[in-house]
């Protein structure tokens, strides 16, 4: 039996299948940015092929349930709900910046997705994997003062690296910054499965009403509705209609 | 949800095997309702549910696109088993997957489309991506069994206004088509403007039935002779222009009359062209579709019309006009029967040409 892991919340999406018997893990990412949708059930359809091995093999469907991109997220999440429906079969959910602790073994971690001006998805993991900042939505200033109020010395994941090397505002807290290379920097559905397997053994799999995206952030309509701008913005616009 | 008892499934399976229905699932998610439903035969509704996110939208005055992706995906999963449940069939009972690939807010198709093609590779059931807008014409079949292009069909919704040459199953030939606003988008711009909010098209409709259709004249805009071609701009810059004017004149505006004005200026003029488009061609035939052919008015006006003019109209019951499951599945089943089955590397589309 195996467990079926998707990622599709970063720019390149992936699949990922691990055989509970050897612990044996395959994947396949795609090579289209954006792809998402078309290309992630002809990667879980290959990996199958190449394992000689059928859907009802297939014990437990995990998702990178984010934070990321919002599409991104749902389609991941969307085909495990769906796929574990079709097979009846349970669910995992797992944190996508959760899966970088991993790469805490040997050395402090700090991971950055980028969610624009200034903003990330963070969080910070001292060697041996413990959350010195645990998974939030942040500014780039906060991930690197924690950094340096803890003392750490991490290398960086994530494709906020990308977003602001670099850049005239924000490059100054990667500055000297230790950056994981690109072949190692993004989330991927094999970091995902090695993650769902320590929930599947520890039990902590779900139902499929329950494996929900992590968006981290309301919607900008939600935020001006709450926050009053809404209404100020719906006025404003009406009275410019009726001025013309 | 109600689950079906043991005892009744297995009536309804073995009725099913008996008659040897063709089973096709059809999922929708292109707006705001979530729907999926059980199909026989591509004709005969099994089960239909619509999961609406209208009381959702409201409160923003407007489809969020965001907001609809994000509830499409929580309920799906629900819809989909409860489907299943009504119709008393199983996942495996299903000999085809249908599901809208486009014309759509793309956040939203793509929660029905990744499920489509995750139930396929999970279940092996073969899978076939439906124009949304093919769906609303197959609502028809739903409705009539005896239907049969070719015919001629008024498309009408918040997107598309089109008089459109249905030749076969799965061709639409437009003949004419908005220039500008849709109707479905005009009723929408001016029931804000008129403070009536959102979902435009029924609260317009409603307000209108309490007013006087002749208390404004808005002009209807016609195009040129032999175009067969719409435009509602024009109309909708009448409705803000006068509500402007009544304003600053400090009169006190009737909702109810604009309504009504309103919604028999784009009336008048869809009849006009939908049934002098049917005379000048010799069809004796006339279908409506889409969520406007949902409209009270509009059905009535085109009733007496074609009545009048010896035409033989169809109209799909207001639940099948709006969007839903079923006339995706019809529209799948026939897509499927000349065109066979997508790939799983089918893609989602915001545009997508009738
Ligand atoms: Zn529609």
């Amino acid at each position: 039996m195996y467990i079926l892991a998707i990622d599709t919340t970063g720019p390149l999406g992936s699949a990922a299948l691990l055989d509970l018997e050897t612990e044996k893990t395959v994947m396949k990412i795609s090579a289209e940015e954006k792809g998402h949708l078309k290309n992630l059930m002809p990667l879980v359809q290959s990996l199958l092929e190449q394992e000689h091995a059928a859907p009802a093999d297939i014990a437990a469907v995990a998702a990178s349930v984010g934070p990321g991109s919002y599409t991104g997220i749902r389609i991941g999440v969307t085909s495990a709900r769906a796929f574990a429906q079709a097979l009846n079969i349970p669910c995992i959910r797992v944190g996508t910046l959760d899966m970088f602790r991993q790469k805490a073994e040997d050395r402090d971690a700090a991971v950055i997705f980028n969610a624009r001006r200034g903003q990330v998805y963070g969080a910070v993991y001292r060697k041996g994997g413990g959350a010195v900042m645990e998974p939030c939505p942040c500014m780039l200033e906060d991930v690197y003062n924690c950094v340096k109020e803890n003392g750490l010395n991490p290398v960086w994941y994530g494709d906020g690296i990308d977003a602001y090397q670099g850049s005239e505002q924000f490059g100054k807290y990667l500055e000297g910054a230790e950056c994981a290379d690109k072949s190692e920097r993004y989330q991927t559905a094999g970091m995902a499965v090695r993650e769902a397997l320590r929930l599947y053994r520890a039990g902590e799999t779900c139902r499929v009403e329950e494996l929900l995206p992590e968006y981290m952030r309301k919607t900008e309509a939600e935020q001006k509705l709450q926050d009053g701008s809404l209404e100020r913005a719906r006025a404003a616009k009406l009275a410019r209609f009726r001025s013309r | 949800m109600a689950f079906a008892s043991d005892k009744e499934h297995m009536r309804k399976k073995e009725r099913i095997m008996l008659n040897e229905q063709f089973i096709t699932l059809g999922i929708e998610s292109s707006c705001d309702e979530t729907s999926i439903a059980v199909v026989a035969d591509g004709r005969k509704i099994l089960s239909n549910v619509i999961s609406s996110q209208i009381a959702i939208h409201t409160k923003f005055g407007g489809v969020v696109p965001e907001i609809a992706s994000r509830h499409h995906l929580q309920n799906i999963n629900a819809v989909l088993q409860q489907s299943l449940d009504e119709a008393g069939v199983t996942l495996s009972d299903v000999d085809l997957i249908g599901v809208t690939n486009g014309p759509g807010l793309i956040g939203a198709v793509v929660i029905g489309v990744a499920t489509a093609k995750a139930l396929s590779l999970a279940s092996g059931i073969p899978l076939v991506g439906v124009n949304h807008m093919h769906g609303h014409v197959s609502a028809n079949y739903l409705q009539y069994e005896d239907l049969k292009p070719p015919f001629l069909a008024l498309i009408v919704s918040g997107g598309h206004t089109n008089i459109v040459d249905v030749t076969d199953y799965n061709t639409c030939r437009v003949l004419g088509s908005t220039r500008d606003d849709a109707a479905g988008e005009a009723y929408d711009k001016v029931a804000r403007v008129i403070g009536l909010g959102y979902p435009g098209g029924p609260k317009v409709d409603k307000a209108a039935k309490e007013g006087n259709p002749d208390a404004v004249q808005f002009k209807r805009v016609y195009l040129e002779k032999g175009s067969y071609d719409f435009s509602f701009s024009g109309l909708k810059t009448q409705v803000i222009n006068y509500v402007h004017t009544e304003k600053m004149r400090g009169h006190e505006l009737s909702v109810p009359d604009i309504s009504a004005s309103f919604q028999q200026a784009v009336v008048d003029v869809i009849v006009d062209e939908a049934v002098s488009a049917a005379e000048e061609r010799r069809e004796e035939k006339l279908v409506m579709a889409g969520g406007v052919a949902a409209n009270s008015k509009l059905r009535e006006e085109m009733q007496k019309a074609c009545d009048a003019h010896g035409i033989r109209l169809y109209r799909p019951e207001p639940v099948l006009c709006t969007d839903n499951g079923a006339m995706i599945a019809s529209a799948a089943y026939y897509k499927y029967r000349k065109n066979g089955a997508d790939g799983l590397d089918l893609d989602a589309y915001a545009n997508l040409p009738l």
